[in-house]
């Protein structure tokens, strides 16, 4: 989360909708416990999970356009996208994937501000990973 | 190295250490990793981490993929959702820890 505020405010100058996605939590108390302030479990339905989706918005003080849930049970999102812990994508309008950012946390945030400023002018970039 | 995975590792994780796909442990920091993250479930999430998705740069986004949208009493597919929006945008994907 540390760098949402960043990526919502790059998002907001470009006019790229920011769509926040919640999978899974990483470090819940009763899987990878690491914080003292996690004071939750991983949730085990798709309400609780919707409820720390919410937490992560509002504690983020960012305002994305959407926010989505992975299905508990399914994980199809993280599946799809290896978004575990973190990950930034970016997509086009034709909903073809033009940015992959590096594994988070680490690398959560290499490349993608100099792809969010040079994006304008190219139809396709390489990102993070430079596929 | 033997001593380090002395814990009882689910069957999955065990297969996981001896392919040393969870830790490389050719990494100078490899013990310190291990320390770090010191149960079968961390081990898990450890190497989840480092898998690979089927979404690539200068694909579509994977048919598949469905999801709840917060708010709303409803599953969609992301590459509906996206096509409807037609927007450019970033997925975000993190979480509060």
């Amino acid at each position: 989360m540390r760098n949402f505020r960043l990526v919502d405010k790059l998002c907001k100058e470009k006019r790229f909708d920011h769509i926040v996605c919640y999978i899974e939590e990483a470090h819940a108390r009763d899987k990878w416990s690491c914080y003292s302030f996690v004071d939750f479990d991983a949730p085990v339905t798709q309400e609780a999970r919707g409820s720390l989706a919410l937490r992560l918005v509002e504690a983020s003080k960012t305002r994305p356009e959407l926010c989505l849930v992975d299905l508990v049970g399914e994980e199809l999102m993280e599946r799809a996208f290896a978004a575990f812990p973190e990950r930034l994508y970016v997509v086009d309008e034709l909903g073809t994937v033009v940015f992959r950012g590096g594994v988070g946390p680490d690398h959560y945030i290499d490349g993608f501000e100099q792809f969010m400023s040079t994006f304008a002018n190219q139809s396709m970039c390489k990102g993070g990973e430079q596929l | 190295m033997e001593e380090l995975f002395s814990w009882d590792l689910p069957p999955e994780a065990e297969r996981l250490v001896i392919a040393g796909q969870a830790f490389d442990y050719r990494r100078e920091d490899y013990v310190e990793e291990v320390e770090r993250s010191f149960s079968p479930a961390s081990l898990l999430l450890y190497n989840k981490a480092r898998s690979e998705g089927e979404a690539k740069v200068g694909e579509r986004v994977p048919a598949w993929v469905r999801l709840r949208v917060l708010h709303e009493e409803r599953e969609d597919n992301l590459c509906d959702l996206l096509a409807i929006r037609k927007r450019r945008a970033v997925l975000n994907f993190g979480s509060l820890s």
